[in-house]
């Protein structure tokens, strides 16, 4: 890596660290925070929906019991003006009345006194209800009530108008009725049948089922944590959960229990609209408003009832309900307990992954900077390609290899390759630049993504300024650097390696010829004077004296050894020319013993060995080069012979599954073990005790005998016990197996 | 009347010897000393039997034998060389021209002698 990119490398090692450690943090904060901020979202308009069904549900549930009071009134006063009271008074339609009145309010039980008042505001009937009991009140016992708002506001009422009063508690005697009972008095005229106006019809409603309304609900809200308030429209409360502080305004000394006092700000917004949620520091306020005019001001059944907003007073109610702020505070702060609790959860478990990753990392460049080392470190000589082919970086030994070539010298260049200056416009242009393996090889690795090996380029460089030629190996690999396909090429010098390969070519064709063409030579003369001497020593030219005899045998002995010698030679060089030619015939392997114990017996005489033939009469055919083989055979006999001084030579032949085994065996010298592996070696002969200097040959029978059974497929070996005798083996395989001797 | 071999070899030594055993031996002897020669001779003395060695000046034994299987009358004449040419590539020419021996020099009299009836008995079953 250059010193610049190293640099760069630690700036963004340091911003990859940073980097990795707080995006995903910003991140996983502001998807939770976001989650948990839409749930709270969803929860408070849960709240506020059920807030306004609670106030819906308070409102209709007052406004229907005061309905149904209307409706009462209505029918009230409907019989009354049917009935006879007013025009024909009698005894009878005043107890007829009465007794509506008793089985009437019975019935309803919400009552707590049905009364007639006449004009003058004397009542003229009272029915009481007390404890589930109706008390018609004696007529000495009715009282005047005229002074009472209830009458005076109610007896200028036009036919059809209800005079609703405030809700306030039961007064008897100047005193407040214990246990309260919250009280609303309905009023209405009532009429004879000319429409002359005769009393006013006062229903005492026990306001105690309205407020229980409220109470209900605040109970029985299934999240106990709305609470409902009812109050009047001065602020006080009719009802809050808070017992004390009810009916603030009938009592001297709670004068001050009320919303305008407690909570002025709160109260002016309920006051100043008639529905609506405020959300403040004590918590969710949702409300309404019951109007007693507009919902329960005018008779049923009565037409034409005049307007009537100009002399009956405005009466309303408001209904609060709320959650307090601790319970929106509480949840807030389980929410954020969550909020906390995931993110810390999520924060350890990316700053674990995180400290893995920048590990990871740091073993990454560890290894890049391995690498690094490595490609620099190579004895041969590496390129680094770009999906371009342009060469990236060099080890220093591509300097060493090419001369003084630097990256970047000649850009797209490869290495200052000669050619590249052949044509103006440089690499891969010259007209042998298609050829060039380093490119192909490149191109394949690059587009193919198949690796090249061992490819062998001859190519000219530049060095010192000379023009060389060099024979380089290179092997070319591709690799992903970035994402990219970039080709990594390693190059070494053969030359040297070539030229040697090329002279040792050359030399081995020129050794060759040399011993072909010299034994050629040795031969014809040898061939003339063998047979010469031949001709004589046989006697065929005419009987010989036993001196003549004795120096021509000489003569001929020695002839017969040179012959061998020029044989064994050129037959080693023959195989190790791999031009030995094998002419296979299937064959029986004792018809070659038996050709052998013919040419050796006389040997065997001569020497007084006993010669014993032991043949397998079941051996199978095999196929084999007779002559071949026969060589083999006369060159184990040849060797038993010479080592041998008394007992005897055997030739016996066996056979295996699929082998067939001859062995030769002898009860010479023997051979030590130590002396065994170098038998089968060229030119190794062994010096034996008492065959000393007594053996002539080249050293190469068993050499070649091992070459011509292996050609067959064969094996060859041999065991001794030193002292008592050797026996070697060859086999043949019954199956045709034929090799050329590789050279 | 006995069965005539024709030797041709450009060592009149090894003329002199091989003649003189095949006579021994009861055979009709002719010699040549090239290949052209032995064409000569073949078609003035008509021989069973070829003994044609390989390296001759003149015409060459090969040469000799392609002149010879190209030659109706005498494609058929048995051929053994006897030369000092041992390589395989030589045995694998003479082969493919149909040569029924192949004889090394320096070589062992009784083996030629043996191969030479072989050759005269195959002939006469021919």
């Amino acid at each position: 890596m250059t010193i610049n990119r190293e640099k760069k490398g630690r700036f963004k090692k340091l911003f990859v660290s940073v980097f990795l450690y707080a995006i995903p943090f910003v991140i996983v904060f502001f998807a939770i925070f976001a989650i948990v901020n839409a749930q709270e979202k969803i929860w408070k308009n849960n709240l506020n929906k059920e807030l306004q069904m609670h106030i819906h549900s308070e409102t209709t549930g007052i406004e229907n019991r005061l309905g149904r009071v209307v409706q009462d009134i209505s029918f009230l006063a409907d019989t009354i003006e049917a009935s006879e009271i007013f025009n024909n008074s009698s005894e009878r339609a005043y107890s007829n009345l009465t007794e509506l009145f008793a089985r009437f309010g019975y019935a309803r039980r919400v009552y707590a006194q049905l009364r007639i008042l006449d004009t003058g505001g004397r009542e003229t009937v009272r029915v009481d209800f007390k404890n589930g009991k109706a008390t018609i009140c004696p007529e000495n016992k009715l009282q005047d009530k005229s002074g009472r708002p209830y009458f005076t506001d109610s007896v200028v009422l036009d036919k059809g108008l209800i005079y609703i009063s405030k809700l306030n508690l039961n007064v008897e005697n100047e005193k407040i009725e214990i246990p309260y009972n919250p009280m609303i008095r309905f009023a209405t005229p009532v009429f004879d049948r000319s429409g002359t106006k005769k009393g006013v019809l006062v229903l005492n409603y026990m306001a105690s089922a309205l407020i229980a309304i409220v109470k209900d609900h605040s109970k029985s809200s299934f999240d106990t944590n709305i609470k409902s308030q009812f109050l009047n429209q001065d602020g006080y409360w009719l009802y809050t959960p808070e017992q004390e502080k009810c009916w603030g305004f009938m009592f001297d000394d709670k004068k001050n229990y009320s919303m305008p006092a407690e909570n002025p700000e709160l109260w002016k917004k309920i006051k100043n609209s008639q529905n609506g949620i405020i959300a403040n520091k004590q918590g969710l306020f949702a409300y309404n408003t019951v109007y007693q005019t507009e919902t329960a001001s005018r008779r049923l059944g009565v037409e034409n009832i005049p307007d009537a907003k100009a002399e009956i007073q405005e009466h309303y109610w408001k209904i609060v309900s709320y959650i307090p702020n601790d319970y929106i505070a509480a949840y807030e702060h389980k929410s954020n307990a969550i909020l906390f609790l995931l993110f810390g959860t999520i924060g350890v478990i990316i700053a674990l992954i995180e400290r893995k990753l920048i590990s990871a990392h740091k073993q990454l460049l560890q290894k890049q900077k391995n690498l690094e080392i490595i490609f620099n470190a190579s004895p041969v000589g590496m390129l680094l390609l770009n999906e371009k082919a342009e060469i990236t970086k060099i080890n220093g030994f591509v300097e060493k290899l090419v001369g003084n070539y630097h990256l970047g010298d000649q850009p797209g260049n490869l290495l200052g390759c000669i050619h590249s200056f052949e044509n103006p416009k440089g690499c891969g242009y010259s007209s042998s630049c298609p050829k060039c393996p380093i490119r192909n090889a490149i191109k394949t690795v690059l587009q193919k993504n198949e690796s090249v090996r061992c490819a062998e380029v001859l190519s000219t460089f530049l060095i010192d300024g000379e023009k060389t030629d060099l024979w380089l190996e290179v092997n070319a690999e591709q690799i992903i650097l970035d994402g990219k396909r970039c080709a990594v090429v390693a190059m070494n010098n053969i030359t040297d390696r070539k030229k040697a390969v090329e002279e040792m070519k050359e030399a081995v064709e020129m050794k060759s010829k040399f011993i072909s063409t010299a034994s050629h030579e040795l031969r014809t003369p040898l061939t003339s004077i063998k047979e010469g001497v031949n001709l004589v020593y046989s006697e065929t030219t005419g009987p010989l004296n036993d001196d003549q005899k004795e120096f021509l045998g000489i003569a001929k002995r020695n002839v017969d050894r040179l012959a061998r010698l020029i044989n064994d030679v050129l037959d080693y060089q023959k195989m190790s020319a791999g031009r030995m030619t094998f002419n296979l015939k299937s064959a029986s392997i004792n018809e070659a013993v038996k050709a052998v114990e013919e040419t050796m017996r006389p040997l065997t005489k001569e020497k007084g060995l006993d010669f014993i033939i032991e043949l397998d009469d079941a051996v199978p055919l095999v196929n084999f080069d007779k002559d071949k083989i026969i060589q083999v055979l006369t060159n184990l006999v040849n060797n038993a012979i010479k080592f041998t001084e008394t007992g005897s030579v055997k030739i016996s032949t066996s056979r295996t599954d699929d082998k067939v085994i001859t062995a030769v065996k002898d009860t010479g010298g023997g051979i030590k073990q130590e002396d065994i592996s170098k038998l089968f070696q060229e030119f190794s002969q062994l010096v034996t005790k008492d065959a000393e200097r007594k053996v002539g040959g080249t050293g190469l029978g068993l050499v070649i005998s091992k070459k011509i059974v292996e050609s067959h497929g064969g094996r060859i070996w041999v065991e001794s016990d030193y002292g008592k005798g050797t026996t070697f083996y060859f086999e043949l395989p019954m199956e045709k197996i034929l090799c050329q001797i590789e050279s | 009347m006995s069965d005539r071999i024709l030797v041709v070899d450009d060592e009149p030594d090894i003329l002199r010897i091989v003649s003189y055993s095949l006579k021994k031996w009861g055979y009709d002897v002719i010699t040549a000393t090239n290949g052209q020669d032995g064409l000569d001779k073949i078609a003035a003395e008509k021989p069973n039997l070829i003994l044609l060695d390989a390296g001759m000046p003149v015409m060459t034994g090969f040469q000799m034998l392609e002149e010879l299987r190209s030659n109706r009358d005498w494609q058929n004449i048995p051929v053994i060389m006897l030369t000092a040419h041992s390589d395989s590539r030589d045995i694998d020419i003479a082969h493919s021209y149909g040569i029924l021996e192949y004889v090394t020099k320096p070589f062992d009299p009784m083996d030629l002698r043996e191969k030479i009836a072989n050759v005269m008995s195959h002939k006469v079953s021919k």
